[in-house]
């Protein structure tokens, strides 16, 4: 392909005697031209399927995966995404039942790669004596180990680590130069465009006080830009907890280098609050017009489902949502330093925040929080695992073993979340038109993502005034969806008529997953007196269930049988089609709309490791669930 | 371990010649301590303005040169008093460095040695699965349902054949009717395991089946087929060589590893396993 592409270039730019002699014979004109077009995108204009990916895993490097024994690095992790069978830590061999389509790895950027250097007992950590302290109990494995890393992250969190670690392994140091090198370079190495996508990117840790304001980054560009950079850090005084010197880091990024890139916050259920202000930031700033800006021009994502708990919607939030009630973590902060208080609730969640971003357009003209809909796994083993069969855990100790669900995930004097907690959660689906960093990126700019806590739902979901009955029969739904309105993470178009705003919603169950209850609309919106209101409807379901006058839904049943982890798709919907009109809808009225699809319910994690390793699980445990997808939100704006 | 016989040998030769330069340099800049006598010379003052500016953006001042040079001064008389002292034995931070700076020099060794041509190309087809491009495979399909009567197929197969506008024929949905040229994963991805398999053998171009999809039955008509394979080493030289590196070095660290302990007599108490 390359030298044809040679012989091509040849032939437009050469000497005329050239020219001449680089016409292809007919046999390699044939030979080019019949294995395939030179874009194998021609002739598509919009997304024709979903691409799978992860965006946000860590490898070995990342301090608190390496000090829990992650030895793999970022080869094995894009080796795995990519389908190829690894190794685990533990040393268990490891395969995706299907590969993803593109990745984002997000190492922590503070003491990014101090793990592998403390692993291996090298000289510029063993020669402090709390680092050496550190080697020693690593290397005594079991119990003194985890109690070594545990150590660690508290001395990160509370800004305590030894001043001399924290030079050699911050901005400025060889070492940490070494490692973002090592990262960017790993990535372009699987970067195979129209295969699989690798992205360039990073976890900027901003942990105040235990308190999650964590984002990751992704970059839209290979090592030429990445490799101007290095990436930011929280620890003082190499860096600052507060948002925005991300965002100033972000913007020179942009400037230096000519690149793009978003950033997106994750567990706001972690931060006690502080991920969705709508008046003081926990840094002692305001939301003002400065912080709005920030937050629209560098968020448009936000990763709704992951291991560390789902965070769509809390049943405190929405009372009237008997699905809110999913994985939900609530005891406190990230540590749990802090217990959460239920007035904590609002800053926290994605339903809520979508809804108090209404808000604050209304005040300040721009919506800081319009942001689209992702799931990532956030594992700390290098394996990008949300598959409740094949779930790898959250850390290198918590990988598969009988004993695994006996270890929290953190207790305390004031809480604890037990291991049977975690989350085997989740993918993002990006709507692009060709598996390449410029085509997902650019998707992820204008929010034409969603989320899935797994399994690989399939969602489309466009919005507009002219849709109607007549849409269903079509037998090309994206180009109906594209042509008569605009797809999930969009505005609507300005209002025609007084019609109220239609939907094109169609989903479609993992072709090797379980079928689907019901799909859902969730409307948030302003109203005249200026509270935040939210509603969900019931749009479409299976089994010719009725609706009773409250527009609620029968339950779907249970085909889950606990003692061999398997369900039956004999209830529930392979495929669920609708155009569904807001019944309640005010033009005067800021709203969002978004979907949210259920699938019938499905084991549980923790059932195929009761099946596997013979053991009781807790009585509490919980053994199945409805897995779900969230769209990415359509707005609309009144019109002056 | 895998045995490496070509880029060993000429990694030992490497090998024996800087080790050897070394132990032939190392007594010229280190025997001297009992003559007791410290030069500084030019060289060592540059050097360290050098550093100084790396820090600092600019040159240093006559003072701060003369203070670099007293310290540099005071830690040669330290460490060589230290030595005297055998302060430098059983430390664990010296004995790691000294044991890195060793790893540094087989590691740079290793990464300066090139494979032949033979020993590239077994290595590309020892590891074929990972240089392997994917087969591709397009199609249109048109989706019978979850069951289907082989009436209703017969009916629906000979519309097909017939000529009708085939994107309008089976039950709707959400499927792709037509899979642009796709790895057979990706394939599987969409319609569930196995299906790509099915359409590897079917004639191009003509409407066959049923197919068993993680959905239902399809009938599906190939468009294109692409075989995968390895490619010749010629296209893909730069990727193999710089894999071959990154496995081979390690071996060949660890061959060199074995090539010193040779020369010693290691006892350990038996009955005992390794530290890890």
């Amino acid at each position: 392909m390359l030298r044809n592409y040679a012989c091509l270039v040849a032939m437009v730019f050469g000497p005329a005697s050239v020219l001449a002699d680089a016409v292809p014979s007919k046999e390699a004109a044939e030979g080019t031209f019949a294995e395939r077009p030179f874009s194998p995108y021609a002739n598509r204009t919009f997304p024709e399927r979903p691409l799978w990916g992860d965006t946000h895993l860590h490898t070995g490097l990342s301090l608190d995966a390496g000090a829990f024994g992650n030895t793999l690095l970022p080869d094995e992790a894009w080796r795995f995404a990519k389908g190829e069978q690894v190794i685990s830590s533990t040393g268990q061999p490891v395969r995706l039942a299907r590969p993803l389509d593109w990745m984002v790895l997000t190492d922590h950027t503070d003491l990014m790669g101090f793990a592998p250097d403390l692993q291996a007992g090298k000289p510029g950590v063993i020669s402090d004596p709390k680092g050496l302290e550190w080697y020693e109990g690593y290397k005594a494995g079991g119990e003194e180990a985890g109690k070594t890393a545990f150590d660690i992250i508290t001395n990160f969190s509370q800004m305590t680590l030894p001043e001399i670690l924290l030079e050699s392994y911050s901005p400025g140091a060889d070492a940490f130069a070494f490692t973002w090198e090592h990262i960017v370079l790993a990535a372009e190495r699987h970067n195979d465009p129209g295969n699989f996508t690798a992205f360039i990117g990073f976890e900027w840790t901003s942990v105040p006080k235990g308190f999650n304001l964590h984002r990751n980054v992704m970059l839209r560009d290979g090592p030429i830009r990445a490799l101007q950079v290095v990436p930011p850090v929280t620890q003082p005084p190499y860096g600052d907890t507060d948002p925005k010197a991300l965002y100033a880091w972000l913007e020179e990024y942009e400037a230096k280098t000519g690149g793009r890139a978003v950033a997106f916050a994750h567990n706001g259920n972690l931060s006690n609050g502080w991920m969705f202000p709508t008046e003081d930031t926990y840094h002692g700033g305001k939301v003002d017009e400065e912080y709005v800006q920030n937050r629209a021009r560098w968020e448009p994502h936000y990763e709704v489902t992951q291991i560390k708990g789902d965070g769509e919607a809390h049943p405190y939030l929405s009372p009237d949502d008997p699905f809110a009630d999913y994985e939900n973590w609530d005891v406190g902060n990230l540590d749990i330093t802090e217990l959460k208080t239920e007035d904590m609730l609002a800053g926290e969640y994605a339903r809520e925040a979508l809804k108090r971003g209404l808000m604050l357009e209304e005040k300040f003209g721009v919506n800081p929080y319009k942001f689209g809909m992702g799931g990532a796994t956030d594992s700390h083993t290098s394996l990008a695992t949300a598959e409740e069969d094949n779930f790898y855990g959250k850390s290198v100790s918590v990988e598969p073993s009988p004993t695994r669900i006996q270890h929290p995930f953190i207790a305390n004097d004031l809480g604890e979340i037990p291991g049977d907690l975690l989350v085997a959660s989740g993918y993002t689906a990006v709507w692009a038109t060709e598996n390449t960093r410029s085509a997902i990126f650019d998707a992820f700019k204008r929010r034409e993502t969603y989320a899935t806590t797994g399994p690989r739902i399939g969602l489309r979901f466009f919005g507009g005034w002219e849709f109607d009955e007549g849409d269903l029969e079509t037998r090309f739904l994206a180009d109906v969806g594209y042509t008569k309105g605009v797809p999930m993470g969009s505005d609507l178009r300005p209002r025609e008529g007084d019609g109220a705003p239609k939907f094109l919603i169609g989903a479609l169950r993992d072709p090797i997953g379980a079928n689907l209850d019901r799909v859902q609309v969730v409307k948030g919106w302003l109203d005249a007196e200026g509270e935040l209101q939210e509603k969900v409807y019931n749009v479409a379901w299976s089994d010719d269930r009725p609706l009773d006058s409250e527009g609620n839904l029968p339950d779907v049943g249970n085909t889950v049988d606990i003692e061999t982890a398997s369900w039956s798709n004999t209830i529930g919907a392979s495929e669920l089609i609708t155009v569904w009109t807001d019944p309640e809808f005010d033009p005067a009225e800021r709203a969002f709309y978004y979907v949210r699809a259920l699938e019938i319910p499905t084991p549980r994690w923790v059932l195929y490791d009761k099946l596997r390793f013979g053991i009781d699980l807790p009585e509490d445990a919980l053994l199945t669930h409805q897995e779900r997808a969230y769209s990415s939100p359509i707005w609309y704006t009144p019109s002056e | 371990m895998r045995v490496i016989k070509e880029p060993l040998f000429h990694f030992i030769l490497i090998g024996i010649a800087i080790f050897g330069w070394f132990n032939w340099v190392s007594p010229q800049s280190e025997g001297d301590d009992k003559g007791e006598k410290i030069a500084i010379n030019e060289v060592d003052v540059d050097l360290l303005s050098t550093r100084f500016e790396a820090s600092w953006k600019r040159a240093p001042s006559e003072a701060e040169l003369e203070a670099l040079i007293d310290a540099l001064v005071r830690e040669e008389v330290l460490v060589r008093e230290a030595r005297k002292l055998g302060l430098d034995k059983g430390d664990q931070v010296i004995r790691a460095r000294l044991a890195q700076k060793m790893e540094f020099l087989t590691t740079a060794i290793a990464s300066s040695v090139d494979p032949d041509e033979a020993e590239l190309q077994a290595y590309l087809e020892d590891n074929a699965e990972r240089f392997m491009t994917p087969s591709l495979v397009a199609f249109d399909q048109v989706f019978l349902g979850e069951t289907a009567e082989p009436s209703e197929m017969a009916e629906v197969l000979s519309a097909l054949n017939s000529g009708e506008d085939w994107s309008q024929l089976g039950v709707p949905s959400l499927l792709l009717q037509t899979m642009p040229l796709s790895a057979l994963s990706v394939v599987d991805s969409a319609f569930g395991r196995g299906f790509s398999g099915n359409l590897t053998d079917l004639e191009v171009s003509v409407w066959s089946g049923p197919i068993q999809s993680g959905y239902g039955k399809h009938l599906v008509r190939v468009t294109g087929i692409q075989a995968g394979g390895l490619p010749p080493l010629d296209d893909i030289r730069e990727a193999v060589l710089s894999e071959w590196r990154r496995e081979t070095g390690d071996d060949l660290a660890q061959a060199q590893y074995e090539i010193l302990a040779a020369q010693y007599e290691i006892q350990t108490p038996t009955g005992e396993g390794d530290d890890q």
